[in-house]
């Protein structure tokens, strides 16, 4: 098979799979050989499921040919973060707490992923428990743009493996940007859809009120049919939802023109000239296609930098506690740091910062009644060298212009718009009103489909990634 | 309410949440308590109504 075949859209692979052009196996196969002449410099993956992926491909080729057909996912090889729960199979929270970890049951959206016939390739380094370290036990993944700098934040792995062509998709968490911001650096797309439209049952929590589970793809296209899998209510997550519209059918229909798009005002000049010189002409290609644009300004936004660490901490910290009190050493520095922070917070000071997210919520609902989605880049810069504390001056304002969608809940994907400094990718965000996930990702494709970015080998793995 | 904290406010804190925090660590994470304390501070200026419930799960 041609190494571009990891490249593939997810249903052009499941086209030449129906018609016997291309095997399930023969896909697995070339993927793994990827995964190892990419390794250990991307340090992507904490476990690599070869005998299981290979089994699991032989079944779904058998399925083919019987004209036994799940859907869009079938036989598609994916990647989960390592916070997500897999039966059998060791769930680390890249953490030496969990280090030998064995749940007994997959979590909601691994049990979807499977029901729709993907084939689970592995389980996805992150930064420890997703709250912003890395631990030394496990190591940074790397950028596939530049291996010498991170991959960015917490669902690192996962989305190196899907920018270097290992995988077709895979799962993150976002409870600051923790989709968004890998993505951005990585120049794919990242998913982060309306709170509690992905179960979370079975996937290890940072913070109950502010953590999500979205999809990690190359096109827009491949993010919505992975969330229109693992998407929906679940009687065994109380804050799930449903009756919201995700057919990845008709992603092409709408037009820009006449859409009401708002570009969001942040105080501060931490934008990266390359960076806000891709978003102005993001912008200025919205006003071409016939977009009302507006700028739009939220007075309780600059708050957000000083609403997310209390939102975060006291709950992080809860879910720690027991191990916080017996185990501190194990975690990373930083971690630890992070997590003995919630002790020293007033539990007025989190009541208020919850009341300060009500006015925010509401402020978000006024803006979408005068607007359609929310502009803004995802990340004032190009991926650092490091990923920087959630704590920290740099962690804020990492996460300035991602953390407002986790606070209010709507959803929000970041798609690729270019490279900025030091010829490093950049992302465009789009954020709509609560639920209106698929009006998100069709504006996203209505980008896309304007051509600024096409699917690419990435630099830092070109070398690896030609056929041997 | 709390505005200012030294390592001794650090370790009565850590105390009283069960966390075994020495007095070199608590030296260490004194400032960056103090920080998170200062962004509480800064949200005061956010006039919220006393019907502005908190938020548990966003809608």
């Amino acid at each position: 098979m041609s190494d571009d075949l990891g490249f593939l859209g997810i249903r052009e692979l499941g086209r030449l799979y129906r018609s016997g052009k291309v095997s399930p196996v023969e896909v697995v196969e070339a993927l793994l050989g990827r995964i190892e002449r990419h390794e250990p410099k991307l340090n992507a993956w904490i476990t690599v499921l070869r005998e299981e992926a290979l089994t699991e491909a032989r079944r779904i080729e058998r399925d083919f040919q019987s004209g036994w057909d799940l859907g869009p996912l079938h036989g598609i090889p994916v990647g989960l973060k390592d916070n997500i729960d897999t039966a059998g199979i060791r769930t680390t929270c890249a953490s030496r707490i969990l280090a030998e970890n064995v749940p007994s049951r997959d979590a909601t959206v691994v049990k979807k992923l499977r029901e729709a016939g993907a084939i689970i390739l592995g389980k996805n380094n992150l930064l420890e428990f997703a709250y912003g370290i890395v631990h030394p036990d496990y190591g940074q993944s790397n950028n596939p743009w530049d291996p010498g700098r991170t991959a960015g934040g917490s669902s690192s792995g996962g989305t190196a493996s899907v920018a270097a062509g290992q995988v077709y998709a895979a799962i993150g968490t976002d409870t600051g940007g923790s989709i968004r911001i890998p993505a951005s650096y990585c120049s794919i797309v990242g998913m982060k859809p309306t709170y509690g439209l992905v179960s979370r049952r079975g996937v290890f929590p940072l913070s109950w009120s502010l953590d999500h589970v979205g999809p990690l793809a190359r096109t827009v296209e491949d993010a919505a049919v992975v969330l229109s899998v693992i998407a929906g209510r679940d009687p065994a997550e109380p804050t799930t939802i449903d009756g919201v519209d995700l057919h990845p059918e008709g992603l092409d229909d709408v037009s820009l023109q006449g859409l009401r798009v708002g570009v969001m005002q942040h105080t501060g000049d931490d934008l990266r000239p390359g960076v806000r010189k891709r978003f102005e002409e993001a912008v200025e290609l919205f006003t071409k296609e016939g977009a009302a644009v507006s700028d739009v300004t939220i007075p309780t936004l600059p708050y957000c930098d000083q609403l997310l660490m209390p939102l975060i901490a006291p709950e992080a910290t809860s879910i720690h506690e027991p191990w916080l009190r017996t185990r501190p050493e194990d975690y990373a520095p930083m971690t630890r740091t992070q997590l003995e922070l919630g002790a020293m917070l007033p539990a007025v000071d989190f009541v208020r910062a919850q009341r300060v997210r009500r006015r925010l919520i509401a402020e978000f609902q006024e803006v979408f009644k005068e607007v359609d989605v929310l502009l803004n880049p995802t990340v004032a810069w190009v991926a650092p060298k490091e990923d920087p504390a959630v704590a920290g001056d740099e962690g804020v304002v990492e996460a300035r212009r991602t953390s407002p969608h986790n606070i209010t809940g709507v959803p929000a994907v970041t798609v690729p718009c270019g490279f900025a400094e030091d010829d490093l990718p950049a992302g465009l965000q789009i954020a709509g009103p609560w639920r209106a996930d698929r009006l998100v990702l069709q504006v996203a494709r209505a980008y896309e489909r304007l051509g600024v970015w096409k699917v690419q080998v990435p630099r830092g793995v070109r070398e690896q990634t030609q056929p041997a | 309410m709390i505005d200012r904290v030294g390592p001794e406010q650090v370790q009565v804190l850590a105390a009283a949440a069960g966390l075994p925090v020495s007095g070199q660590r608590a030296q260490e994470l004194a400032g960056t308590a103090q920080a998170l304390l200062d962004d509480c501070r800064r949200l005061e200026e956010v006039n919220v109504s006393a019907c502005e419930a908190p938020v548990v799960f966003p809608p």
